[in-house]
């Protein structure tokens, strides 16, 4: 008879097979659409995709039994596992000359329209609460504030995969602000949802008048996260700078990666943002210390980072696909599903064209659009634009 | 430098606002007991918009006129930003 260990230990090894044959699908599939030029499905959507597959053809065979279990794990792992390289590579692979020179406008997006969108994905959940459509916590606001933070974490890696292809030749500024408001957002998101979860947490009551405080705790929870990374970011330059580092490329992306994930951990530690300050952090040690390092080492990093980053994505969306079928959510209310996409497209709206049109005056020098072709449908765009 | 943001660029990016593994790795730390209503929002949304309004980034593009001449686009130096011939080296 196997022990009990044994059994456990056979059952670890075939679920981790099973992951590793399921990623190498998403590989795949992600070489053939790209190599295809396929540019309806993107690399993201592709691994969904294979988890949708995945998913079913898991809940056909086993409806269920236990084997299902290895598709649920806890969600600290994205946390402290999955999410770190995703922000990592974002701040690393960052092209600082473009987004620094479009950094205001950037902010504008990703930090207040964040907020605002927030707040109105919120409110307008909480009304379909107290109008009684979707079962949720009616006592207070809280609640559907958490989840407006947390969905208005935007993350178009399919569409940054499509803009971003060469073949393509998309508009480079709209890149840069669609590339620089999604890596920046995602920090904001993260804090305001942590900061919101945390009052949950704490049992309080909520009101409208704990909004005030929650605000200034969310900037100094920034402004101490942004001082963590750049304190760390600056070390580890310093480090690699005066000592003879650079003769060991091994030692020096050890360095980079402890460091970075240094900052993380010490940032959760001592209740800041981890992800924050991991992404100041990689900023910093893309500008400063990517020039220390030896040639070997800054091609070798930035492909290791990519990897890691990639790899931790498609397992996300792999994830999302498969936990579709085999997930053990047990409330589906697609009617409010329906409607929370289109409180995400009203917020949406309310925070792109508000915060451009503001961000315009700043950005002088109006020159007329350099349009091959203007659309019909142009003047309607520019109407709504300008109402 | 400062290049007025155009109505066009504007609507690509009020399209681009899909949400990814940030929002679904968030919704799973969710505290209280609505939890798994707004899990499942939240993967619905996630599917939706990367499969459904990723796939038509290009169509967007090319119908907003986001297109420029070839060469110019993004991605043209960015595909491998740190390539050897960018590389920096210091003598050791």
């Amino acid at each position: 008879m196997p022990s009990r260990s044994e059994i456990k230990h056979e059952f670890g090894a075939l679920n981790t097979l099973l992951l590793t044959v399921i990623l190498g699908l998403c590989v795949i599939s992600a070489y053939l659409v790209k190599q295809n030029k396929i540019y309806f499905i993107p690399e993201s959507a592709a691994a969904i995709l294979v988890g949708l597959i995945v998913g079913a053809l898991a809940k056909l065979a086993y409806d269920t039994r236990e084997e299902l279990d290895f598709l649920t794990f806890e969600p600290e792992l994205f946390f402290f596992l999955l999410l770190p390289p995703i922000i990592f590579e974002a701040g690393y692979s960052l092209r600082k000359r473009e987004f620094f020179a479009n950094f205001w406008t950037i902010s504008l997006f990703a930090v207040f329209g964040t907020i605002v969108s927030t707040f109105v994905i919120g409110y307008l959940v909480y009304m379909l609460g107290l109008l009684g459509l979707i079962k949720i916590d009616k006592s207070s606001a809280l609640e559907p504030l958490i989840f407006g933070a947390l969905i208005s974490s935007v993350d178009p890696v399919a569409t940054l995969s499509i803009m971003g292809n060469p073949e393509l030749s998309c508009e480079p500024l709209l890149y840069n602000l669609v590339f620089g408001e999604s890596v920046l957002n995602d920090a904001v998101a993260i804090v305001l949802f942590k900061t919101f979860a945390a009052y949950h947490e704490s049992g309080k009551e909520f009101s409208s008048e704990a909004l005030p405080g929650l605000m200034l705790y969310f900037f100094v929870t920034s402004v101490g996260s942004i001082f963590v990374g750049l304190v760390f970011g600056l070390i580890c330059s310093y480090l690699c700078k005066h000592t003879q580092m650079r003769k060991y490329p091994e030692y020096e992306i050890a360095m980079i990666f402890l460091f970075a994930y240094g900052s993380f951990s010490f940032a959760e530690s001592v209740e800041l943002s981890g992800i924050m300050s991991l992404f100041v952090c990689s900023v910093v040690l893309s500008h400063y210390n990517s020039f220390n390092l030896s040639a070997t080492s800054q091609v070798t990093a930035h492909y290791t980072f990519k990897c890691m980053s990639v790899l931790s994505e498609f397992f996300v969306f792999l994830y999302i696909g498969m936990g579709f079928f085999t997930g053990k959510f047990k409330d589906w209310n697609f009617p409010f599903i329906f409607i929370a996409f289109l409180f995400c497209v009203v917020a949406r709206f309310l925070n792109i064209f508000p915060f451009s049109a503001i961000a315009n005056l700043f950005r002088s020098h109006p020159i007329p659009l350099k349009m091959q072709s203007t659309p019909y449908y142009y003047k309607y765009i520019c109407l709504i634009y300008i109402v | 430098m400062y290049v007025v943001l155009s109505p066009m660029c504007v609507v690509v990016m009020w399209f681009a606002g899909l949400r990814g593994a940030i929002s679904f790795a968030l919704s799973l730390n969710m505290p209280g007991e609505h939890k798994d209503l707004y899990v499942t929002t939240t993967l619905s949304l996630v599917i939706f918009t990367t499969i459904g309004l990723g796939g038509f980034t290009e169509r967007v593009l090319s119908k907003m006129g986001m297109k420029v001449p070839r060469g110019q686009g993004a991605g043209s130096r960015m595909s491998s930003p740190n390539l050897p011939s960018e590389v920096i080296s210091f003598p050791t």
